[in-house]
């Protein structure tokens, strides 16, 4: 969790955000995650506009973490690299847009 | 696909851009349109399934020689299990089982077809749907309508309600098929969100999907009396489009499993060719023809809903 600077309230969003969650392509890719069964690793490359060093990174912050499953596998010849939400990556992944939708909300507020 | 998430930007362009990429995965997964296409053009093909009974030279009346397939006798009931994927009008066809044959290797093969398209898909494109779903519901529903069947026959041979009352049946199968696909769905929308769904929600999809199979199941059963004709397995693939379709989470395609299943429950529950007469056409129409009468408003569902869902994921989201 991001820690509240002085004078800012606890009950501010932002204390919801998550930081391993909390980085746009690591959005991305529990976006796509999650509105598929499995998705691949060209694909995502692709679809965020990472290089594949910077998309690796990034899945395993998240794999780590335990949001994500990665199978390895062949098609063909070719090596492909998988990745899976897991329930704990949907229920992050919940929470983050839901303090995001919050934000956006007070700041419309305010 | 070029996307902001590199930039730095405000929660709300944060957003639209997870809508974005939210929006393409979906597409990009979205592969309905060819199942939709085969099940259309194989249901508008059945009726070249059906042939003309021929009776043997020297026939002198009495029992129509016909194969009725295995036989079982059920609780004193006898039951020949082919027959409800084959048709009633034993006076029409003379190949009762060539018929039971296209429709099972359709309920069987065509979701099998399905899955390997799906697999096939995944590989090529990079993002794989969520097929279980699809494959669960249309086992159910085939397990159903083959099993519920010498069941709904004992209580029809055994109860002088049920028997008597065999519109009554049908419209109580109505009403169960249709409470239960609304049950799942009011459940499942606000899931759609891309919050996983709760348990209770989950229970309730399920309670809805079961009664929707009975009544589905139910349908098929009330349509193997004469006049109306069997056509039971058009049920089967109703109730695994409809969950094909929640997998999906295409509005499309879910208007067209919807449209389909009405047009499956018009063929099961209403004599089709009585439209087609009223247009002026003979009464005494070839059996071959009063098949695809009543097989032509489903599979023109399908066929149509495959090419307009050919032509939306052909087209990039917006």
């Amino acid at each position: 969790m991001i820690e509240p600077l002085d004078g800012e309230r606890a009950d501010h969003p932002t204390t919801d955000l998550d930081e391993v969650v909390h980085q746009r392509h690591r959005l991305g890719i529990l976006t796509i995650a999650a509105e598929t069964r499995q998705a691949e690793f060209g694909y995502l490359r692709e679809a965020l506009d990472l290089t594949a060093g910077n998309l690796s990174r990034h899945i395993t912050v998240l794999a780590e973490a335990g949001l994500l499953d990665i199978h390895k596998g062949y098609q063909g010849r070719r090596p492909r690299t998988w990745v899976r939400i897991t329930p704990a990556g949907q229920a992050a992944l919940a929470r983050e847009m839901a303090t995001l939708r919050a934000l956006l909300s007070r700041h419309d507020n305010d | 696909m070029t996307n902001n998430l590199g930039a730095p930007a405000d929660p709300d362009g944060l957003l639209v851009d997870l809508h974005a990429l939210r929006a393409k995965a979906r597409h990009d997964r979205n592969g309905y349109w060819l199942p939709l296409l085969v099940f259309g053009v194989a249901i508008l093909a059945a009726p070249l399934a059906y042939r003309p009974l021929v009776l043997p030279i020297g026939f002198a009346g009495g029992e129509v020689p016909q194969d009725y397939g295995p036989q079982l006798r059920v609780a004193g009931v006898l039951w020949a299990p082919f027959t409800q994927y084959s048709t009633n009008d034993f006076f029409d066809f003379g190949n009762l089982m060539g018929i039971a044959a296209y429709w099972l290797t359709l309920v069987i093969i065509g979701p099998l077809l399905t899955l390997a398209w799906y697999h096939w898909r995944a590989r090529r494109v990079g993002v794989a749907g969520r097929t279980g779903t699809y494959l669960v519901y249309t086992l159910l529903s085939l397990i159903a309508y083959s099993g519920f069947y010498p069941v709904l026959w004992w209580m029809f041979a055994h109860s002088q309600w049920f028997g008597g009352h065999r519109s009554d049946v049908a419209l109580l199968s109505i009403g169960v098929l249709a409470i239960g696909l609304t049950l799942a769905a009011v459940a499942a929308l606000p899931g759609r969100r891309g919050l996983p769904m709760s348990l209770p929600r989950k229970v309730i999809v399920g309670v809805g999907m079961v009664m929707a199979i009975a009544g589905a199941a139910a349908i098929g059963f009330c349509a193997t009396f004469p006049p109306l004709h069997t056509f039971g397995p058009l049920m089967i693939i109703s109730i695994g489009l409809l969950a094909l379709a929640w997998s999906e989470r295409s509005w499309l395609c879910t208007t067209i499993a919807v449209l389909f299943t009405a047009a499956a429950v018009l063929a099961n529950l209403y004599d089709m060719e009585d439209v087609f007469t009223r247009f002026g056409q003979s009464i005494y129409r070839p059996g071959q023809l009063v098949v695809f009468d009543n097989l032509l408003l489903p599979g023109a569902v399908l066929v149509l809903g495959g090419v307009v869902g050919w032509l939306v994921t052909r087209r990039r989201p917006a």
